[in-house]
C-alpha cells in the first residue's frame, strides 16, 4: 500500500514534470519563431529600401545622365557634316537608348512600389518581359481564378521571392522557356514557376554541406513562411525545374498581425 | 550476494561514465568526486563486514561519516543547477545544517554502531524536496527532449531512491531489534535495489550528458 502510493506519487511528479517541460518547449519555440520572424521581417525591410534606394538612384541620377548625353548627342548628330563620324553618333545614340531602357527595367524592377501601385500580375509580367529582351529566354503569364489582391507588405516579399526564382532560372537553368502560373482560389493563392532547363538531383542539395549548399532556396523557404506560406521544390535532371508557392489566404490576417 | 555485486558493478560504471560527462557544466563535474566517495565507503564497509568479520553494526559507522559528505556533494550539484538565487541560498544554507544535524543525531541520539536511517530521511526528505523543485524548472531546450536532459535522470534517480527508502530508514532500527533476519534481509535487497536504480539513472544521466554537450 505504502509502496504503491509512493510510485503513484513518483509517477504523479514525472508526469507534471514532463508536461511542464514540454510546454516550456513550445512555447520558447515559440518564441523563437516570432523571434527569427522578427529578424527576416527587418532584413527584408532592410533590402527593400536599398533596392529602392538603388532604384531611384539608377533612375534619377545614371537615367539623366545618360538623358542629358542622349541630348548631346541629338546636338552632335546635326553639327557634324562627316558622314563616318555621323555614322558613330547615330550608334552611340543607339547605345546610350537602349542603355536607358534596360535603366528604367531594372529600376521598375528594384522598386518594390511597383508591386503597390501595379499590383503583382502586372509586376510579374515587366519582370517576364524584362526577361524576354534578354533573348535567351522565351516567357509566359497565365493566371486562373478570380483575381484578388493579397496584403501590401506580402505582395512584396512574394514579389522578391519570385523575382530571385527567376534570376536563379536565368543564372542556372539553361533553359528556353520560363512559365509563371498564377493561380487565384478562395482559399489559397498559388504561384508556379517552372522552366524547361536542366533540372537538378534536390536529394544532393538536400544532403549538401552547409558550405556546398546554396542559400537560396532556404531563403526562399523562410521567407515564404514569414508571409503563412509553403514552398514546394520539382527537379528532375534533364526534365526541368518547378517550385510551387502557396499562400494560405484565410490565414492572410492573423499572419499578418504577427509581420507588422 | 548477487544484489551487492550488480550494486557495485552499477557503481563502477556509473563512476567511469561520469568522467566522460559534460564537465562544463559545472553541477555535472562533482559526481566524478561523489561516486569515488561512494566506491571508497562501500569497499570499507565490505572490508569491515567480510574481512574484518565484524557484523554487529561496527560498519553503520562508515554509512553515518558518508551521509553528510553525500548531501554535501549532492547539495552543491543542486546549488549549481538552479539559476535562482534565493533556491541558492537555501541551499547554502541547508548544507552545513543538515551535516551538523546528521553529526549530532550520529553522536548523541542514535549512534554509530545502529543504522543511521533519521540521518537518511532527513537526508531523503531534503533531496526528495530539490529534486521535484528541479523536476518542475527544468529550462526548456528546443534540440533536446527532457529523456535525454541529465538533470531529469539525476533528479529521477534520487527521486526513487529516496522516496523507496524513505520509509523503510525510519523503521530499519525497530525491525532489526524485533526481527533482525527479517529486517536486514529487507533492508539488503531494497537499499540495493534502489542503489541499482540509482546508480543505473546517474549512468543514463552520464550519457545524456556527453550525448547533449553541444547544446547544454
Amino acid at each position: 500500500m505504502t509502496f504503491s502510493g509512493l510510485i503513484l506519487f513518483l509517477a504523479l511528479v514525472l508526469i507534471i514534470a514532463i508536461f511542464r517541460y514540454q510546454n516550456s518547449v513550445r512555447n520558447l519555440q515559440s518564441l523563437q519563431t516570432s523571434y527569427q520572424q522578427e529578424i527576416l521581417k527587418s532584413q527584408l525591410e532592410m533590402q527593400h529600401q536599398t533596392l529602392q534606394h538603388v532604384g531611384r538612384e539608377l533612375h534619377d541620377n545614371i537615367g539623366q545622365l545618360l538623358s542629358v548625353a542622349r541630348i548631346n548627342l541629338n546636338v552632335l548628330e546635326e553639327s557634324v557634316g562627316d558622314a563616318e563620324i555621323l555614322n558613330y553618333i547615330l550608334q552611340t545614340n543607339e547605345v546610350v537608348d537602349q542603355s536607358i531602357n534596360a535603366l528604367r527595367a531594372l529600376s521598375k524592377s528594384l522598386d518594390g512600389n511597383i508591386v503597390q501601385d501595379f499590383g503583382l500580375e502586372e509586376s510579374i509580367s515587366h519582370e517576364l518581359q524584362r526577361i524576354r529582351k534578354t533573348k535567351k529566354f522565351e516567357t509566359e503569364i497565365t493566371v486562373n481564378g478570380n483575381r484578388y489582391t493579397l496584403e501590401r507588405e506580402r505582395e512584396i516579399i512574394l514579389f522578391r521571392i519570385i523575382q530571385e526564382i527567376l534570376n536563379n532560372a536565368l543564372k542556372h537553368s539553361q533553359a528556353q522557356h520560363l512559365n509563371v502560373h498564377l493561380e487565384y482560389s478562395p482559399e489559397n493563392f498559388s504561384v508556379t514557376v517552372s522552366d524547361d532547363g536542366i533540372g537538378f538531383d534536390i536529394s544532393v542539395i538536400k544532403n549538401a554541406d552547409l558550405d556546398q549548399s546554396g542559400s537560396g532556396l532556404r531563403n526562399i523557404s523562410r521567407r515564404i513562411e514569414l508571409i503563412g506560406g509553403n514552398c514546394e521544390l520539382v527537379s528532375k535532371i534533364g526534365k526541368g525545374t518547378t517550385i510551387n508557392l502557396h499562400i494560405n489566404r484565410l490565414i492572410e490576417n492573423k499572419e499578418q498581425n504577427s509581420i507588422s | 550476494m548477487i544484489f551487492s555485486c550488480l550494486y557495485l558493478i552499477s557503481l563502477f560504471i556509473s563512476l567511469v561514465l561520469s568522467f566522460k560527462n559534460n564537465m562544463r557544466d559545472k553541477s555535472m563535474r562533482l559526481f566524478p568526486y561523489l561516486l569515488l566517495t561512494s566506491l571508497f565507503a562501500e569497499l570499507l564497509v565490505i572490508y569491515i563486514y567480510f574481512i574484518l568479520n565484524k557484523k554487529n553494526g561496527e560498519y553503520f559507522i562508515i554509512y553515518h561519516i558518508y551521509i553528510p559528505i553525500d548531501y554535501l556533494f549532492l547539495g552543491l550539484f543542486f546549488y549549481y543547477a538552479f539559476e535562482k538565487q534565493r533556491i541558492k541560498k537555501v541551499i547554502s544554507i541547508s548544507i552545513p545544517t543538515f551535516m551538523l544535524i546528521s553529526i549530532y543525531l550520529s553522536i548523541n541520539i542514535i549512534g554509530f554502531r545502529k543504522y543511521p536511517g533519521l540521518n537518511l530521511n532527513i537526508e531523503g526528505c531534503l533531496l526528495i524536496l530539490l529534486s521535484i523543485y528541479r523536476l518542475f524548472t527544468l529550462e526548456p531546450n528546443t534540440n533536446i527532449s527532457i529523456s535525454k536532459h541529465p538533470v531529469f535522470w539525476i533528479c529521477t534517480g534520487l527521486l526513487i531512491y529516496n522516496l523507496g527508502g524513505f520509509i523503510f530508514n525510519g523503521y530499519y532500527n525497530f525491525l532489526i531489534e524485533t526481527m533482525s533476519p527479517l529486517a536486514k534481509e529487507l533492508n539488503y535487497i531494497l537499499n540495493k535495489s534502489f542503489n541499482i536504480i540509482l546508480y543505473i539513472s546517474f549512468s543514463i544521466a552520464f550519457i545524456c550528458s556527453n550525448l547533449t554537450k553541444k547544446y547544454i
